[in-house]
């Protein structure tokens, strides 16, 4: 057999064509793509620009969140709510509110402390009262002199009024 | 090919790379048995040829918008395409571990309507196919081109984008090669194989 017969054997091969047939189809159906030099070249600039652009709208917002446009003319909002010299002069507002409620705090507690002195040594002065009273009574006779001892011992009751006045 | 037929198909080529899927077709249906066969002659087995094919075509076709003419003609594109794909091939196999150049099918071989092929032809074609794929890519290519497909010195040389000299070289350590491949074999005869270069015959 001679080898220049077997590649014209060769050259008779053929696909198969029901192959050829779908392989053409889905060839000439597919979508194309691999744009050319020059459009990939738009496509990186495009890219690049976008991603420059991203980078410089987060350091705004990062900046914008530090507050770093506050105060300045560059400031590009005014917040209604935040105004820093309002706030400050609310503060000292408060600040003096404390004072005077302290000081009325205070001058209630003075008055109130000095009533309850009083009602303490009334009390300790009738407690005393009332002892010695008790001992003179355990040595003398009753009815000897007609007089009964007057007693000086306060109720609570009595002490509470006192304190209330 | 005439210069008729290269101004013909350089038109074609041009509405294909402007996008004519009918331009494209019509290359399609001229090129895609040549590269069948060069594939099929490299890989061996026909399901791997089919898919090859494929994929040469389907690379061309979303690629096409990018070709530009620069003195080759346009089958040169998809034989280069076709190298790459049988070259990407083998590589994906042997990570695979199952490329076997020896693993061919010699049904695929069978000339369609010739059901009568005796078992010794397809024997003999199977032999001669390995002894091709044994060789050198560049060495397959100029055999495959210059006996399969019968092309000319001028036609191979451009079709390689190689020049003339490079493919005489070629083809006489190509030959020379597969002699030594199949030189033992008693059934194939190398006698009267001839090879034109330029005016001169040369047998083999």
């Amino acid at each position: 057999m001679k080898i220049s017969d077997l590649f014209a054997q060769f050259r008779r091969i053929e696909p198969d064509p029901h192959y050829t047939e779908h392989s053409r189809r889905e060839v000439l159906t597919s979508p194309q793509h691999g744009p050319t030099i020059r459009a990939q070249g738009v496509m990186v600039f495009f890219r690049t620009l976008e991603s420059g652009v991203a980078l410089v709208l987060a350091g705004f917002f990062i900046v914008l969140a530090m507050g770093g446009f506050s105060g300045t003319k560059l400031e590009p909002v005014q917040y209604a709510v935040i105004d820093p010299s309002g706030l400050q002069a609310e503060a000292q507002a408060i600040d003096i509110q404390i004072k005077l409620a302290n000081l009325d705090y205070s001058e209630v507690t003075s008055t109130m402390s000095s009533t309850a002195a009083r009602a303490a040594v009334m009390m300790r002065a009738s407690t005393l009262a009332g002892a010695a009273s008790s001992s003179t009574a355990s040595s003398t006779a009753p009815g000897a002199n007609g007089s009964s001892t007057a007693s000086t011992t306060l109720t609570v009751d009595q002490a509470l009024q006192a304190l209330s006045q | 090919m005439m210069n008729g037929e290269n101004d013909n198909e350089r038109s074609v080529v041009q509405r294909a790379v402007k996008g004519d899927s009918s331009a494209f077709g019509a290359l399609y249906d001229r090129y895609q048995p040549m590269i069948y066969r060069f594939v099929l002659i490299k890989v061996g087995r026909r399901e791997e040829a089919e898919d090859i094919t494929h994929q040469v075509f389907l690379s061309a076709w979303q690629n096409v918008a990018g070709y530009r003419h620069r003195g080759h003609p346009f089958s040169s594109w998809l034989y280069q395409i076709a190298r790459n794909q049988v070259i990407d091939h083998y590589r994906e196999h042997a990570r695979r571990h199952d490329v076997s150049i020896d693993k061919t099918d010699p049904e695929a071989f069978a000339v369609a309507g010739d059901h009568e092929a005796s078992l010794g032809t397809k024997l003999a074609l199977e032999k001669v196919r390995s002894a091709v794929g044994r060789l050198k890519p560049d060495y397959q290519d100029v055999i495959i081109l210059r006996f399969v497909e019968d092309m000319s010195l001028k036609e191979t040389a451009a079709a390689l984008r190689k020049t003339e000299g490079a493919i005489k070289l070629a083809q006489h350590r190509a030959i020379r090669e597969l002699k030594r491949a199949l030189g033992d074999e008693p059934s194939i005869s190398f006698d009267s194989l001839t090879v034109s270069f330029d005016d001169s015959d040369e047998d083999l």
